[in-house]
C-alpha cells in the first residue's frame, strides 16, 4: 500500500515531500530530495496519540528529531494493524510497573518518614543545648500563655517552692525544673521544653486537697524527665519540614496546628509520665491517690462539657493534651503498705496556694 | 498523491512564515486530572500536571502548518526540584532553624541572615529565569528541529541583579533600559536549531508610556493615601488631631475597635493602590512587549505584536477572575489564553531561508528548571 506524506529528515526544518510504502518489515520512506530508508515498525513513536480527524505524527527511535507526517487516514490505519502500539492503547505491563513502583517508593518513603518521627526526635531531645531548650521554652511559652498573668513561679514564690522541694525529697534523680502558675482561661498544666512546667489557676481551683496538685506536678516532672516536650517540638519541626520539601518550600503548617501537634503526647508519653509521677509520689511519701482523684474529677467534668469548642476548645482542656482513660486512672495505685503519707502543704500554705493569683 | 514541498520558495528568497494557534479538545480532561491529582499528592504531581499542559498548548501553535512539540517531562521538572531543594532550600531552613534555635527569635543576626538570603535570591531570580527559558526551549522542537539558548545564566543573572537594584536606586527610571538589556541578551541567545534571532533597539521609546504610567502611579498613590486620611479624619468624627493625640499616647491604648478599623483601612488602601497600580502598568507592559517585538529578527524575518493595554488588561483580569473562581482548576485554559493572545496579536513580515535552520548542537540538559520552581517563576 503506498500514501504520500510529508517528511522531516531531523537535520534541517526543510519539509519533504516523501511517498509511504507498508513493506513486511517496516515502512518505506523515499521522496524526491530523499533517500530511501526503512524505518522499523517497533521503533516507530507516535507523538501525538492517534486521533480521527488529525494527521498521524510519527518518529523513531532510532532517528531523533525525524518527523513523518501521514494525512491520509485509511493508510494510518493500514500502518497501526501493523504496529499496534501507535494506537495509542494503553500498555497495560508497563502501567502496571509503573504504579507498582509508585506504591513501592511511597511505602517506603512512609516507612522511613514515621520510623524517623518516631524514634528520632525522642534521641535529639537529650543533645540538645541549655541554651537551645531554653530558647524553645520561651516562644512555647509567650504563645501559649499570651497576655495572661504570671502568678508566681517557683523562683520567688515561696508556697510553690516548698512544694517544688516537698515532691524532690527523696528524688535526688529528679531533672531541675521550674513551676509558673498563670491566670489563664484554660485548666491544664503542661510541660515545656528546658524544664518549665506550667499550671493554671483554674486547676489549682479545681482541685481538693494538695496531694491532687502534687500528683499533677509530679506526672509534668515525668514529662521533663523524659524530655517529651523537647521531643515534640523536634518531631513538629521535622513534619513542616516534610511538608516544605513535598511542597516545595511552600507554606508552612500554621502556628494553632503545631501546637496541638507539640503539646499532644502520645498514649507512650502519658504512661511514661504516669509511671514516672507513681515512683517519685511513693518515694516523696506522697499519696498517689490524690493524682488518681483528680484524674477521675477531670473525666467527670470534661464528660459533662462534652467535646466541642472547635479548635480553641479542644486546646483548652486538659483531656485533649492528656487524655485520661479509664486504663491510666487503673494503673494508679496506692501507697505501698508500710509508707505513711506525709503532708504535701500546711492547711495554712494550701490556703496560700489557692489564692496565689489574688 | 501531492509529492510537492508546502513551503514555497519566493524566487530564492526563502520561505514566508505564519503563526496560528488551532484550538482542539482535552485541555479540560487535562485540567480536571491535574487538580485532582494536584490534591492527592499533596501538589507532588504539579511536575507531571505542567507537562501535560505544555504538550497540549505547545501542539495548538503552528507554524507554517507545523504543530510545535513538547517534549519535556514531568520527570525531569521533579528531579530539578529535588536538586534545587537539596542544594539551596535546605541548607537555608536548616541554618535558619538552627539560628533561631541557640540565638533566640528576636536577635538582631537573624535581621542581617534575613537580608542576606533576600540578596542571594534576588541574584539567584534570573538565573531561574534563564534556566527556564532555556529548559522549554531545549524541549521545544519544531518540525523536528530544536530550540536553544546558548548564553550563560550566571552572565544574566548578574544583570538581572543590577537591574533590580538600579530600578530601586532610581525610583524605577532605569528599568526600561536595563529591560531592554534583560530583553536583548535573553532574546540575541535564542536559537530555533542553529539559526539565531536578533534583537536591536534603542529603548526611548519606552519612556513616553513608562513616564505616563510612573505619573499616573505617583498620582493615584498620592490621591488614594489623601482619601485614606479623610476618611479616617470623617470616621473620627471630624477630629483628626484629637484623635492622631488620643492615638499616640502611650498611657491609654486606643481601643480595640479603633485598631481594627485602622488595620482594615490600611488593608483595604494597601488592595485597591496594589490592585490600580498593576492595571496602571499593564499599558506599559503591552507597550514595552510590542516594541520589544518589533526590535526582534529572524534570518529576514520582522515581527509585529499588536499588544494594546486595553486588550493586555482584559486577557489578564480575564484570567485572574478564571482562576479564582474556579479555585485554579482553569488554570490551563489561562495559559491556553495567553499563548492564543500573542499567536493572534503577532503578524511576521519577511521569509527565512528554512534550509539553514539546522538542528541545533547544543547539549541537552537532564533537568530542568529547578530554581524557577521554586520561585514559582517558569511561566507556562
Amino acid at each position: 500500500m503506498h500514501a504520500g506524506a510529508r517528511f522531516f529528515d531531523g537535520e534541517t526544518a526543510r519539509d519533504h515531500a516523501v511517498t509511504l510504502e507498508l513493506l513486511p518489515e517496516g515502512l518505506a520512506i523515499e521522496g524526491p530530495a530523499v533517500a530511501r530508508r526503512v524505518w522499523s515498525f517497533a521503533g516507530l513513536i507516535a507523538i501525538t496519540p492517534m486521533r480521527a480527524g488529525y494527521p498521524l505524527r510519527l518518529g523513531h527511535d532510532a532517528f531523533p528529531g525525524a518527523r513523518l507526517v501521514v494525512t491520509q487516514e485509511s493508510f494510518a490505519r493500514q500502518l497501526v494493524l501493523s504496529a499496534p502500539h501507535l494506537a495509542g492503547a494503553p500498555n497495560l505491563k508497563r502501567a502496571g510497573r509503573l504504579a507498582a513502583i509508585i506504591v513501592a517508593c511511597a511505602l517506603f518513603a512512609i516507612g522511613v518518614t514515621y520510623g524517623t518521627l518516631s524514634y528520632a526526635p525522642q534521641a535529639l531531645a537529650f543533645v540538645l543545648p541549655e541554651s537551645w531548650r531554653d530558647n524553645l521554652a520561651d516562644q512555647v511559652e509567650a504563645t501559649f500563655t499570651g497576655n495572661g498573668k504570671l502568678c508566681g513561679t517557683s523562683a520567688d514564690n515561696p508556697l510553690l517552692r516548698i512544694l517544688s522541694a516537698r515532691l524532690q525529697e527523696d528524688n535526688p534523680e529528679a531533672p531541675p525544673f521550674e513551676l509558673k502558675v498563670y491566670d489563664i482561661d484554660i485548666l491544664n498544666a503542661f510541660a515545656l521544653p528546658g524544664g518549665r512546667i506550667i499550671m493554671t489557676r483554674k486547676l489549682i481551683d479545681a482541685a481538693q486537697a494538695p496531694s491532687e496538685v502534687a500528683g499533677v506536678l509530679a506526672h509534668e516532672i515525668g514529662h521533663v524527665y523524659h524530655r517529651h516536650a523537647e521531643a515534640q517540638l523536634i518531631r513538629a519541626m521535622g513534619i513542616e519540614l516534610l511538608l516544605q520539601v513535598i511542597s516545595g518550600g511552600g507554606d508552612s503548617i500554621s502556628g494553632l496546628a503545631g501546637l496541638l501537634a507539640i503539646l499532644r503526647y502520645s498514649r507512650d508519653a502519658e504512661r511514661e509520665a504516669d509511671g514516672y509521677a507513681q515512683d517519685m509520689l511513693i518515694k516523696a511519701a506522697v499519696d498517689p491517690l490524690g493524682l488518681k482523684r483528680f484524674f477521675e474529677e477531670i473525666k467527670k467534668l470534661e464528660g459533662r462539657q462534652g467535646s466541642g469548642g472547635g479548635l480553641f476548645g479542644a486546646m483548652s482542656d486538659m483531656m485533649s493534651t492528656h487524655p485520661v482513660t479509664d486504663e491510666r486512672i487503673a494503673a494508679i495505685k496506692p501507697l505501698p503498705q508500710g509508707v505513711v503519707a506525709r503532708p504535701v502543704l500546711s492547711d495554712a500554705e494550701w490556703a496560700g496556694l489557692r489564692q496565689i493569683c489574688e | 498523491m501531492d509529492l510537492r514541498a508546502v513551503d514555497a520558495e519566493e524566487n530564492g528568497f526563502g520561505t514566508t512564515i505564519s503563526i496560528k494557534y488551532i484550538d482542539k479538545p482535552g485541555l479540560g480532561r487535562i485540567a480536571l486530572l491535574n487538580a485532582l491529582l494536584f490534591v492527592a499528592t499533596l501538589t507532588l504531581y504539579r511536575f507531571w500536571a505542567k507537562t501535560n499542559v505544555r504538550r497540549h498548548i505547545w501542539s495548538c501553535v503552528h507554524i507554517n502548518g507545523e504543530p510545535l512539540e513538547y517534549t519535556g517531562r514531568g520527570r525531569e521538572l521533579f528531579l530539578g526540584a529535588l536538586i534545587v531543594f537539596g542544594l539551596f532550600f535546605l541548607p537555608v531552613i536548616l541554618i535558619l532553624a538552627v539560628l533561631r534555635l541557640s540565638l533566640g527569635p528576636q536577635h538582631p543576626l537573624l535581621v542581617v541572615f534575613n537580608l542576606f538570603l533576600f540578596l542571594i535570591f534576588l541574584l539567584f531570580w534570573g538565573m531561574a529565569l534563564y534556566r527556564a527559558r532555556r529548559y522549554q526551549l531545549s524541549r521545544t522542537l519544531w518540525r523536528g528541529i530544536r530550540g536553544a539558548l546558548v548564553g550563560s545564566s550566571w552572565t544574566f543573572s548578574l544583570l538581572y541583579f543590577a537591574t533590580s537594584l538600579l530600578s530601586f536606586m532610581t525610583m524605577g527610571w532605569s528599568t526600561p533600559a536595563m529591560n531592554l538589556n534583560l530583553q536583548e541578551r535573553m532574546t540575541g541567545d535564542m536559537r530555533i536549531g542553529t539559526m539565531p534571532f536578533r534583537f536591536k533597539g534603542r529603548a526611548g521609546p519606552l519612556y513616553g508610556a513608562y513616564a505616563l504610567c510612573w505619573v499616573i502611579s505617583l498620582v493615584t498613590f498620592i490621591l488614594l493615601t489623601l482619601l485614606l486620611v479623610w476618611g479616617v479624619y470623617s470616621a473620627s468624627g471630624g477630629s483628626l488631631p484629637t484623635f492622631l493625640r488620643d492615638y499616640a499616647k502611650t498611657d491609654a491604648p486606643p481601643s480595640q475597635t479603633v485598631v481594627i478599623v485602622t488595620l482594615l483601612a490600611l488593608f483595604a488602601g494597601f488592595m485597591i493602590v496594589s490592585a490600580l497600580l498593576a492595571m496602571i502598568w499593564t499599558f506599559y507592559r503591552a507597550r514595552e512587549m510590542a516594541i520589544f517585538a518589533s526590535y526582534t529578527t529572524l534570518d529576514r524575518v520582522r515581527f509585529r505584536l499588536d499588544a494594546t493595554g486595553a486588550s493586555l488588561l482584559g486577557l489578564v483580569l480575564g484570567n485572574l477572575l478564571l482562576v479564582i473562581f474556579t479555585l485554579g482548576i482553569a488554570t490551563p485554559f489561562a495559559q491556553q489564553r495567553l499563548v492564543r493572545y500573542l499567536c493572534r496579536r503577532i503578524s511576521i513580515h519577511g521569509t527565512v531561508k528554512i534550509d539553514r535552520i539546522m538542528q541545533s548542537r547544543e547539549p541537552l540538559g537532564r533537568t530542568g528548571e529547578g530554581l524557577a520552581d521554586a520561585f514559582d517563576v517558569g511561566g507556562i
